[in-house]
């Protein structure tokens, strides 16, 4: 566990202005509450494919102590 | 030459400068801020289109507290301020989620949304490419960058935190029509995200050593004396000594500092350094003929947080400065240490107690101080004590235990009317009041391991030569795996195209899930009782962008029954059912009709059939604010 760890940081990334347009007019349609949450699930889908992950046995680790599965 | 009688260097003269500077940047601050403030009010006051119809709201969440105990003991005169509230205001039980548990329905209250519109279904998640399990809620990535001296390897970025609850919490919508709010240990805010008002963190908020909570136990066969080492972050260990002084006297020596310990009671929090900071609480739990010692998790320490758990992030450390310090950690009541023997009932009610106590005093501080916003506070003491304690209401096979203990559910009762009571004193003719749980509670006697079933069946396949799998799907083999279960709600389809071994193609599941709805529902366990009562599809009840992440299947168990502790983790057992031996022996991941949760109010309300959906969109309404589009709750102002 690092020390300081960044929370709920925000970045801006410039996008085309047409494919934000068409995407905002869909975005509570689908259930999303803004654009950015659809952005960052559409990137975090292709994340998810593409970076490494933790190994098995530190993510059991992790939920070490969660009364309901002990 | 003659030496300097003093030295004056340029550290003084930067500290002096320092200071300076951070005084007159203050000042500066505070003059625009001030010269702004009309225009922000005029703009605040812009936004806030409709007309407020109260000047405060008021939170007060009790976990798991049930309605059918709730309504037999208001009945009996045994809770006084909710029978008044309900007399004087309003009372209906609460529809919860499917299913039925905390992380899922408290991100419902705080959202508005179904589960497929906030990404929270269970308390796990697993991961696609590899079946590993998550926790749901939040997600620590490790410094992505390292720089490598020889045989060390030193980050040179820092950690993050990934908040896995999506949407947007009702106070973050208040914050932005200049409505400020104190949100208190609801569960599901680590960590913590940036609004107007302080948050605390809860559910999920790890312990030092970033598991969701690792007790310790140390004990000495012989002699009067125990060396161990307290565990910290990255296998280390404090060292420590216990010295017995006589028979329920005990010296403990760590970090250079001595402490006295008392047979059968806690020590206050006491402060560790591993680096990073900590606080635990030891219990000496015996002194002859062995010596023995429990220490609670060792919990990040408020005053000085190794990871974020208050907004903004000095909170905690004002919370700490003004109440004292207090338990931080997402589960905090060891329920593990009570299921494995390291502590007795007594010591961990004596642990309840105190946190409760703990988390009143941050409560009733918040509403001292709050005479515009919302305050918002979840006490979980409830549901853990539940859990634990259930089996003085409904005996398992666990027994029942300590007599001393058969009205403790009852007590734990009367003690949150107690502070229902407290909280109506802060609730004037300009304050709606809500009195909420998240879901009910019944026992837990039976489990269920469904991997056993899907095996027998046919749908699940272990490795050649296995008869039975190990935790997190050890021994499964996937290439003839069409369906599993791990977590507490549901099962999974492996699906081609998302599971990373998937095999049943998109065109086979509804047809899979069809088939396996008609034969799990009404399951009869060995002696003939259902244990199953209906089995939900999935995409049916749920609708939003995250519905991928969900299990295919909702499970809707009867009561009494349960997910097995095997199945739980992913374990694939013979016996489809077992008995449950554990403490443990009250639950509520049953079927979401079987335990709603409670809603008492001191203003009228529209209370056919509410839901847990329905809180944040009621609050956004007694604002003056209108909910957003895509918020499904509706107000049940009338």
């Amino acid at each position: 566990m690092g020390l300081n760890p960044r929370v709920g940081l925000k970045e801006s990334v410039k996008l085309n202005k047409s494919i934000c347009q068409r995407a905002r007019a869909l975005v509570e349609k689908a259930g999303y509450s803004s654009l950015e949450e659809f952005i960052e699930h559409a990137m975090e889908r292709d994340l998810a494919r593409l970076e490494q992950t933790e190994s098995k046995d530190a993510l059991v680790e992790k939920l070490k102590g969660l009364g309901y599965l002990k | 030459m003659s030496s300097p009688l003093a030295y004056i260097g340029p550290g003084a003269g930067f500290a002096f400068l320092g200071s300076f500077l951070t005084i007159v940047l203050s000042l500066l601050v505070s003059l625009l801020s001030l010269l702004f403030w009309p225009f922000r009010l005029l703009w605040s006051l812009f936004r806030r289109r409709g007309q407020a119809r109260v000047k405060k709201t008021i939170f007060l969440g009790l976990d798991g507290l049930d309605p059918k105990l709730t309504e037999q003991w208001m009945q009996e005169g045994k809770l006084p301020n909710l029978a008044r509230l309900r007399e004087t205001g309003s009372y209906s039980r609460l529809r919860t989620t499917f299913p039925p548990l905390s992380p899922v329905a408290w991100s419902t209250f705080a959202t508005g949304v179904n589960p497929a519109r906030h990404n929270i279904f269970d308390f796990l998640n697993r991961n696609l490419r590899t079946y590993a399990p998550e926790l749901s809620s939040a997600r620590v990535h490790p410094p992505s960058r390292h720089l490598r001296i020889g045989k060390w390897t030193i980050p040179i970025s820092r950690a993050s935190v990934e908040m896995r609850r999506k949407s947007e919490p009702f106070w973050k919508i208040l914050g932005r029509h200049a409505v400020s709010s104190t949100i208190l240990r609801i569960p599901i805010t680590f960590p913590p995200e940036p609004f107007r008002g302080q948050l605390l963190s809860a559910m999920s908020t790890p312990d030092l050593l970033g598991t969701q909570g690792t007790f310790s136990r140390f004990s000495a066969a012989e002699g009067n004396t125990l060396r161990g080492g307290l565990p910290g972050p990255d296998q280390s260990a404090l060292p420590f000594t216990l010295r017995v002084l006589s028979d329920n006297n005990a010296e403990l020596l760590i970090q250079g500092r001595k402490h006295k310990l008392q047979t059968g009671q806690y020590s206050p929090w006491l402060r560790v350094r591993f680096p990073a900071c900590g606080i635990v609480r030891f219990l000496l739990t015996s002194t002859s003929p062995e010596i023995s010692l429990y220490a609670t998790p060792v919990q990040i320490d408020p005053e000085n947080p190794a990871l974020p758990i208050s907004y903004p992030s000095y909170y905690a450390v004002y919370l700490a400065k003004l109440l004292g310090s207090f338990a931080t950690l997402g589960m905090a009541e060891d329920t593990w240490a009570l299921n494995e023997g390291a502590i007795d009932e007594d010591a961990f009610l004596e642990q309840a107690r105190t946190i409760q106590k703990e988390r009143e005093a941050m409560f009733f501080s918040a509403l001292e101080r709050t005479s515009r916003g919302v305050v918002a506070c979840v006490f979980d003491t409830t549901d853990r004590v539940q859990h634990m304690f259930y089996r003085y209401l409904e005996p398992t096979a666990h027994g029942a235990g300590d007599a001393r203990h058969a009205g403790v559910i009852e007590q734990l009762y009367r003690d949150m009317d107690r502070v229902v009571g407290e909280t109506m004193k802060y609730a004037d003719k300009d304050t709606a009041l809500f009195v909420l749980s998240d879901h009910g509670f019944c026992g837990f006697r039976r489990g269920v391991n469904l991997n056993a079933w899907l095996h027998q069946h046919g749908y699940l396949a272990l490795k050649p030569g296995l008869t039975e799998g190990g935790e997190y799907f050890d021994g499964i083999d996937w290439n003839r795996t069409r369906a599993y279960t791990f977590g507490l709600s549901g099962i999974y389809l492996n699906l081609s195209g998302r599971e990373a071994q998937g095999i049943v193609m998109a065109e086979e599941a509804a047809a899979l899930k069809q088939e396996l709805q008609a034969k799990l529902a009404g399951l009869a366990d060995d002696d003939g009782s259902v244990a199953i009562c209906d089995v939900y599809d999935s995409a049916v009840i749920y609708n939003g962008p995250y519905l991928d992440a969900a299990p295919d299947l909702i499970l809707g168990f009867a009561a009494g029954y349960r997910a097995s502790w095997g199945a739980a983790v992913g374990r694939v057992t013979a016996a489809v059912f077992e008995d449950n031996t554990k403490c443990w022996s009250g639950d509520h991941c049953v079927d979401p009709a079987l335990v709603p949760g409670v809603l008492f109010s001191n203003r009228k309300m529209d209370l056919r059939n509410p839901g847990i959906e329905d809180m944040a969109p009621t609050v956004l309404r007694l604002f003056g604010i209108d909910p957003p589009q895509w918020m499904e709750g509706k107000s049940l102002w009338v």
